[in-house]
C-alpha cells in the first residue's frame, strides 16, 4: 500500500538525533523539517502547518510539555498530532506528556526499525486518539 | 540523694531545686512537726515554770497578775519575732524556689526550641538530599540514552542497507556493536531501577488490570528466545484467576527477568511458568523497611498469587543461593562471558518482589534445574 507523504516538523535540540529523525523519516518518503528548540519549533508549526510533529521533551529554554500546551492554544496547529520524543522514561512521563497534549510518546532510545511505523500510525489514527 | 537528679551534661540548670526533690517532702513536713512540738512544750515549761517562779517572788495577788500580764506580753513579743524569723526563712526559700523553677522552665524551652530547629533542620537536608538524587536519576537517564538513541538508531539504518550495501563481514561486525548497545541500554535500565528502589524513588502504583493478558505479554515476549534456542515453553494458569490489583509493570518486570534468566541458563529441555491462586497465605512478618518504611504487615492470611518458573538448566550450587539476590553476582564467574547479562535481574527481582509485598525463594539442582516461587499478595494493600 503506497502511503501518502507526511509533511512532519521535528524539534530536537541534540544534533546526532535530529539527523537520525530525519534520515529515517526522509527515507520513508516523508518530507521533514526541524527545529533546535521550543520557540522556533512552535515558529515553525505556525509557518508550516506540517502533518505531525516530532517533539523532544528535554529541550533548552522551553521544556518540550510547555512546548506542546502552547502548541495546543493556538487555533491553527491545535490539531495537529505531537509524538513525544523522550529519553525520561521515568515513572509518570507518558501520562505527563499525554496530560499535556500529546498525541503518542515514543521512548528513546528509539528502534530504528520500527520507529516510522510507530510514527505513521499515530498520525494515521490520530482523529479519534484523545487519551491512549 | 544525687542520684534523683537528671543527667547533668548539658550544664547545671537542668537539675531540679535541692526542696524540690521528692525524698525531702517528707522530711519538710516532720521539720514543721518537730518545730511546733518543741515551741509547744518550752512554752508549757515555761508558763508553769515562770508562773512558780513568779508566785514565790510576788508577795501578794495584785502585784503576781501585774507582773502575770507583762511576762504574758514579753512571751508574744518574744514568740512573734521568733515567728517572723520562721516565715521570713520559709518565704524567702520559696520563692528562691520559684525563681529556680522558673528559670529552668525556661531553659527546657529554650533547649526544646532548638532541639526542634534541630531536628527541622535535619529534615530539610534529607529531604534536599531526596530531591536531588531523584533529579540525579532522570538526569542521568536522559544524558545516558542520548548518545545510545544514535548508536543504536544509526547502526539500524545501517544493518538494514537504509543508508547503502555493507559486506557480510562488515553487517556481522555492525550486529556485535547493536548487540553490545543494547546490552549497555539493559543494563542502564537495570542499574537506574536499582538505584531508584535504593533511593526509595519507585513508585508502586496500585491498579486492577487482568492476570492472563499480563502472562501473555511476558510470554509472548521471552517466546522469540525460547524458540531460537529450541526450547519448548510452558504457560500454565489455573482456573480462577482473573484480575489482580497491583503494579502491573512491576509484575511483568518480575516474571520477564525470571523467565529471560531461566532461558538463558537452559540449553535444552524447556522452561514452564505456573500460576495458581494461594487462598490462605501468610505475609512475611519482617519487612525491609529499608526499602519502603510500611509498618509491619499483620499475621492475617491474605489471598495470594503464586507464580512458578521452573527450568531443565544448569541449576544453582547451594553454596551461591545465599548471593543470588545481591547486585551483580551472576553465578560462576566462570560461565559470565557466555551468558549475557546485567547480574542485576534477580536482585531487582527481590526487591521489587519486597515492594510488591511478596516473597521470593529458589530451588535448585546443579545440573539438573532451578525453580524460583514468587507469592505476591493479589491484593497489594
Amino acid at each position: 500500500m503506497k502511503e501518502p507523504r507526511l509533511d512532519i516538523l521535528v524539534i530536537e535540540d541534540n544534533e546526532l538525533n535530529r539527523y537520525l529523525l530525519t534520515f529515517l523519516l526522509e527515507h520513508r518518503g516523508h518530507r521533514v523539517r526541524s527545529a533546535t528548540d521550543g520557540p522556533a519549533g512552535i515558529a515553525l508549526a505556525k509557518a508550516l502547518l506540517p502533518d505531525l510533529i516530532l517533539l523532544d521533551i528535554q529541550l533548552p529554554t522551553m521544556h518540550g510539555y510547555e512546548v506542546a500546551a502552547t502548541l495546543r492554544e493556538v487555533e491553527s496547529v491545535g490539531n495537529i498530532p505531537i509524538i513525544a520524543v523522550t529519553s525520561h522514561a521515568m515513572a509518570g512521563d507518558r501520562e505527563k506528556a499525554l496530560a499535556a497534549g500529546c498525541s503518542g510518546y515514543i521512548e528513546k532510545p528509539i528502534d530504528p526499525d520500527t520507529f516510522v511505523d510507530e510514527v505513521e500510525s499515530v498520525c494515521w489514527q490520530s482523529p479519534d486518539m484523545e487519551s491512549s | 540523694m544525687s542520684t534523683n537528679r537528671p543527667d547533668d551534661e548539658y550544664g547545671q540548670n537542668t537539675a531540679l531545686p535541692p526542696s524540690y526533690e521528692p525524698g525531702r517532702k517528707w522530711s519538710l513536713r516532720c521539720r514543721a512537726l518537730l518545730i511546733t512540738a518543741v515551741y509547744a512544750i518550752v512554752a508549757s515549761l515555761w508558763i508553769y515554770a515562770s508562773d512558780h517562779a513568779l508566785m514565790a517572788l510576788a508577795a501578794d495577788t495584785e502585784i503576781f497578775s501585774r507582773w502575770s500580764v507583762y511576762k504574758g506580753i514579753g512571751f508574744v513579743l518574744v514568740t512573734s519575732l521568733l515567728l517572723l524569723l520562721l516565715i521570713w526563712w520559709a518565704f524567702g526559700a520559696l520563692e528562691k524556689a520559684y525563681t529556680d523553677l522558673k528559670t529552668l522552665n525556661q531553659n527546657l524551652e529554650k533547649r526544646v526550641r532548638a532541639r526542634t530547629h534541630e531536628l527541622e533542620s535535619v529534615a530539610t537536608r534529607a529531604e534536599t538530599a531526596d530531591q536531588l538524587k531523584s533529579s540525579f536519576l532522570a538526569t542521568m537517564s536522559h544524558e545516558l540514552r542520548t548518545p545510545l538513541n544514535s548508536i543504536i538508531g544509526f547502526t539500524g539504518i545501517i544493518l538494514q542497507g537504509m543508508a547503502g550495501p555493507i559486506t557480510r563481514e562488515q553487517k556481522k561486525q555492525l550486529g556485535m556493536v547493536r548487540s553490545s548497545a543494547r546490552h549497555l541500554l539493559d543494563l542502564i535500565n537495570d542499574v537506574l531501577d536499582i538505584s531508584k528502589i535504593e533511593a526509595g524513588q519507585l513508585q508502586i502504583r496500585r491498579e486492577p488490570f487482568d492476570l492472563t493478558d499480563a502472562i501473555d505479554r511476558v510470554i509472548g515476549s521471552v517466546r522469540p528466545l525460547a524458540e531460537k534456542k529450541g526450547l519448548s515453553l510452558h504457560r500454565d494458569i489455573a482456573a480462577g484467576l482473573s484480575t489482580m490489583r497491583s503494579d502491573r509493570r512491576r509484575v511483568e518486570q518480575i516474571l520477564l527477568n525470571l523467565l529471560n534468566n531461566a532461558i538463558k541458563f537452559t540449553d535444552q529441555g524447556s522452561v514452564a511458568l505456573h500460576v495458581e491462586l494461594e487462598p490462605a497465605w501468610i505475609p512475611p512478618a519482617t519487612v525491609d523497611d529499608a526499602n519502603n518504611g510500611t509498618s509491619p504487615r499483620s499475621e492475617q492470611p491474605v489471598t495470594a498469587v503464586r507464580f512458578q518458573v521452573t527450568d531443565t538448566g544448569i541449576g544453582i550450587r547451594p553454596e551461591d543461593i545465599e548471593q543470588l539476590f545481591k547486585p551483580f553476582n551472576q553465578v560462576d564467574s566462570g560461565l559470565t562471558r557466555q551468558h549475557d547479562g546485567t547480574g542485576l535481574g534477580l536482585a531487582i527481582c527481590s526487591r521489587l518482589t519486597d515492594l510488591l509485598g511478596g516473597t521470593i525463594k529458589v530451588h535448585s539442582q546443579w545440573s539438573q534445574g532451578s525453580e524460583f516461587t514468587v507469592i505476591l499478595p493479589l491484593e497489594l494493600p
